[in-house]
């Protein structure tokens, strides 16, 4: 077989190279644009590319071998069609592997490193689209038509997949799982090409293996997604034994941790409210992206999780009680804390403010556009309910937003912009440096609305006074790998909580404005106190996992990487901790978890243990949860 | 007199004495279809080892389906094939081990050169493939080692074919429309490869061609396809022989757009307005009987029909012939 698979090398080589290429130009010139401002396209990512190769290299495997007649020459050979098939498929995943490679060494010359963690998405794609490509190849001869073919055919197998997981309300529990779960119709997709192939002719018949396999796969997608859906509901009502802690987030007195754990049907993920004196609270709802707390902490929005529409729930703290909530289609947005329910403060466009209420399941919407005289760049809110937008005119701040009523919008209706003229909002115009002009890529401004970080071109932060415009520079990461730059990710501010992401930074603002402090998502940390100025943590080597934050009376600091810093000391304190603590409870608490070889065992308490950081020594244990 | 023999289902079903080799190719009642539409259907045929038969018929009558599902690449639709004794479905691509096959559109790996396709040829027939024997054809044929694919002409793919398929030194070659757009000095010179193939013991060779010329040269065997009706088989000489060529003179003018009256198995070569050329493979009273109360006869004058001529007459589309 060596002749044949150096011939399939050869031919399919032609259809190879241009796309690898492609992949390297666009990694060259994405690096290049780093520092300027945000690209248009995202015709730069070298993983759209890679994409692209492996849907030429699916159709390059046969069609255009049959168009010439290669095919036909070789099946009247005593050559085997499986064998001829791998032989193909085997030259197409050796030029596939290269292209991986590629793309995986010009990421990490541009981003300074890899994040294999992050960047399995990578793995998402290529296999189904070169499955595509593939079962097109089987239809037509043309390679040109094969490629446009290919589209459709991606998204009847996405449809016939993900169709009965999308219409039942289930989303894919993880990245990890969106690449077993893509693993499935990518497989489907080469094994009815296979089938196709075997059957050597270009009749309808070929497709017809194609065609069964779609039904068969929908069919699968069906009992999947009610296999999930059943699992989910059963447990729905549980505090589910087994969770590990994983993000913590915390304002003043309060802190959120989120709890993971993986069930055969998918990740589990309760909330966990921790104050102290008082036993935590598990939010009895399946699903808890972006958990937020209200600036009182009394109040706990949850989002995501609960389905692909924007559903949410409310929990109240105090009284343990959760209300639903629709959320309508503000995903990335930043909460409006002020009103009977919370609102979501989004850009619909540059020019467009959108501030939606969270209603009552089964309500009518109720949204406000509001048409801005000038481009806005980014947009968020601060603690006080104040809005802050920044764009090439600078920066303003709109006072009383949670004042404003919000219309219910008559479904079927459009809703008009109302201009910002007619509102009952105070703007003010802060003055910021001209080199932010035009490069914004996102705006988190401190609870006080003090101090505003901005996000400028795809990695340069800068931090600002927002009264005075006065500008904290900031100290280079020694050790830090580049910053990471991903055009096709447009919001940049989309993850696990909103108000403390900022690019590949997490931020927490200090208590009373006193600063702030910024982690890197590849290690290598600094913080700000105004009063003493910039301090600068070695960086960890240690898995960047939690979020960072600041005691309550602002003298220590705790990084995502589990590090606790006093504020006035260059070297982090050891603790007698079991496991890496999560978060501040307090001004010298610290949640951590108590049990570091199992899971947390929810319903018997004892999971989460108190440590005095200034001595480092287990104090406590913590009561059970409810 | 006719002394052709038509294949029947149960001539087909009789059992040969077990000392004799198969047949290379054997099919009886072979049927395949498209959809609703039959393209041949209830075929009876056979090639003898050491045979060169004919495969023959008009355009479009099927005979590229046959050999595509004589050689298992095809289906059947009904009947059964066998190829030196065994169901060549069943044995998929190792049919291709006894069977060199050389198809009507020739195609080639395009992109390869002819030393780079022998390659491939050879590694995958292995031990089988007898270089030398491809070589000699090869400077015969006057095929340049280092020529790519892409830019042989007709008859440079079909000699090349022919050698890659004769160097793979197989039991049985099926040959789809070979000589079909090639010049007379390239026919030559493929027909000799053939004759000189088929001259080595127990090899057979099936042919398919609307070029009588080359079956009367190197064919010993033909089936002739139909519309409609069972297939022929036999020697060609015998197919020659069994029609019969007569010119019919007239005593007066046929009249323009008079019909003919002719016995079944009979058709009108050419026709003047005071004498007919009529082929026959019928017996010679019956046509005279039916000429004689239709035309004022002059007289009837036999001749040996071509084997062109015996072909135009076996496979004319007449419904209801029993010839």
């Amino acid at each position: 077989m060596r002749a044949l698979l150096l011939r399939e090398l050869r031919r399919q080589g032609v259809y190879a190279l241009g796309p690898t290429l492609a992949i390297l130009i666009a990694g060259r010139v994405s690096r290049g644009l780093e520092g300027s401002t945000r690209p248009a396209l995202d015709v730069f990512a070298p993983e759209l590319w890679l994409l692209l190769l492996a849907t030429v290299l699916g159709v390059a495997t046969v069609a255009p071998d049959r168009g010439s007649g290669g095919h036909a020459f070789l099946r009247r050979l005593p050559l085997s069609l499986h064998k001829a098939f791998f032989v193909r498929v085997g030259a197409a995943s050796l030029w596939l592997a290269l292209g991986l490679t590629t793309t995986l060494v010009v990421l990490a010359l541009r981003d300074g490193g890899l994040n294999l963690r992050e960047d399995h998405a990578l793995a998402l794609g290529w296999p189904l689209a070169f499955g595509c490509g593939l079962v097109a190849s089987t239809v037509t001869t043309r390679p040109l038509t094969a490629i446009g073919l290919s589209l459709p055919i991606l998204g009847l197998l996405v449809t016939a997949f993900f169709g009965p997981l999308i219409a039942t309300g289930l989303r894919p529990p993880g990245a990890s799982s969106v690449v077993a779960l893509i693993a499935v119709p990518a497989l489907v997709a080469i094994c009815a090409a296979f089938l196709a192939f075997q059957r050597g002719r270009l009749h309808l018949e070929s497709i017809r293996p194609f065609a069964i396999s779609t039904v068969a796969l929908t069919g699968l997608g069906l009992v999947a997604s009610g296999g999930i859906g059943l699992a989910r509901t059963a447990h729905q009502s549980l505090v589910v034994p087994g969770l590990h802690p994983a993000i913590a987030t915390t304002s003043g007195e309060t802190a959120l941790v989120i709890l993971n754990g993986s069930r055969w049907y998918g990740r589990e993920q309760r909330v966990l409210v921790v104050r102290p004196g008082s036993a935590p609270i598990a939010i009895p709802r399946y699903g808890a992206r972006s958990p937020q707390l209200s600036p009182d902490g009394r109040q706990v929005l949850i989002r995501g999780e609960l389905g692909w529409s924007q559903v949410g729930a409310l929990f109240d703290v105090e009284s343990g009680t959760l209300r639903d909530l629709d959320l309508g289609h503000s995903d990335a947005a930043d909460v409006l804390w002020g009103g009977e329910s919370p609102a979501l403060v989004s850009l619909g466009t540059a020019t467009a403010l959108r501030i939606e209420a969270a209603v009552d399941v089964g309500q009518p919407r109720r949204l406000l556009t509001i048409a801005l005289s000038e481009e806005a760049r980014s947009v968020s809110v601060d603690a006080r309910g104040r809005i802050y937008l920044l764009g090439p005119g600078g920066l303003r701040r709109l006072s009383g937003a949670a004042r404003l009523e919000i219309p219910v919008v008559e479904p079927g209706t459009k809703v008009f912009p109302v201009a910002l003229s007619g509102l009952a909002l105070e703007e003010e115009r802060f003055s910021i440096p001209a080199a932010l002009a035009g490069g914004v890529r996102g705006l988190r401004v401190s609870p006080g609305g003090e101090l505003a970080l901005v996000l400028e071109g795809p990695a340069r932060l800068c931090l600002f006074e927002v009264e005075t415009g006065k500008e904290h520079a900031l100290p280079a990461l020694a050790g830090t790998a580049r910053p990471r730059f991903v055009p096709a990710r447009r919001s940049l501010l989309r993850n696990v909580d909103q108000r403390v992401l900022l690019g590949p930074y997490r931020v927490a603002f200090g208590p009373g404005e006193r600063g702030v402090v910024v982690e890197h998502r590849l290690g290598g940390a600094f913080w700000l106190d105004r009063e003493r100025g910039w301090t600068r943590a070695a960086a960890s080597s240690e898995t960047f996992g939690g979020l960072p934050s600041w005691a309550s009376d602002g003298h220590a600091v705790l990084l995502g990487s589990g590090q606790v810093w006093l504020a006035d000391e260059a070297a982090p304190r050891p603790l007698n901790a079991d496991t890496p603590p999560l978060a501040w409870l307090g001004a010298t608490q610290l949640v951590a978890n108590g049990r570091s070889a199992s899971g947390l065992e929810v319903p018997t308490a004892q999971f989460l243990t108190i440590f005095d950081p200034s001595t480092g020594t287990k104090t406590f244990p913590f009561g059970g949860a409810k | 007199m006719i002394t052709l023999k038509r294949a029947t289902a149960q001539e087909a079903c009789v059992d040969e004495p077990s000392e004799q080799p198969p047949n290379a190719i054997q099919a009886e009642g072979l049927g395949r279809r498209f959809g609703r539409n039959w393209v041949i259907r209830d075929l009876n045929l056979e090639v003898p080892p050491g045979s060169i038969t004919a495969l023959l018929g008009r355009n479009g009558i099927g005979k590229s389906t046959t050999i595509q599902v004589l050689l298992g690449l095809l289906p059947a639709s009904e009947g059964t094939v066998r190829i030196l004794g065994q169901d060549p479905v069943k044995l998929g691509p190792k049919v291709f081990q006894d069977v060199g096959y050389v198809s009507e559109k020739r195609e080639l790996l395009e992109d390869q050169s002819v030393s780079g396709l022998t390659r491939i040829v050879a590694e995958i027939y292995g031990q089988r493939f007898d270089t030398d024997r491809f070589e000699e054809l090869r400077k015969r044929f006057e095929l340049a080692p280092k020529a790519r694919c892409k830019t042989l002409s007709k008859g440079q793919r079909a000699r090349l074919l022919l050698a890659l398929a004769i160097a793979a030194r197989p039991k049985i070659l099926v040959l789809d429309e070979p000589t079909s757009g090639l010049d007379v000095v390239v026919r030559d010179d493929f027909l000799g490869g053939i004759a000189e193939f088929a001259a080595e013991e127990g090899q057979a060779v099936l042919l398919s061609t609307h070029m009588i010329e080359d079956v009367a040269r190197i064919c010993d065997r033909a089936v002739i396809l139909r519309t409609g009706r069972p297939a022929l088989t036999g020697e060609t000489d015998q197919l020659r022989a069994s029609v019969q060529r007569y010119l019919v003179r007239l005593t007066g003018v046929l009249p323009t757009g008079c019909q003919v009256p002719l016995p079944h198995g009979a058709v009108i070569l050419e026709r003047d307005p005071r004498a007919l050329t009529i082929l026959s493979s019928g017996a010679p009273e019956h046509l005279e009987a039916a000429l004689d109360q239709a035309l004022p006869l002059a007289g009837i004058e036999r001749q040996p029909a071509s084997l062109k001529e015996a072909f135009t007459c076996l496979s004319a589309a007449v419904p209801g012939d029993e010839a």
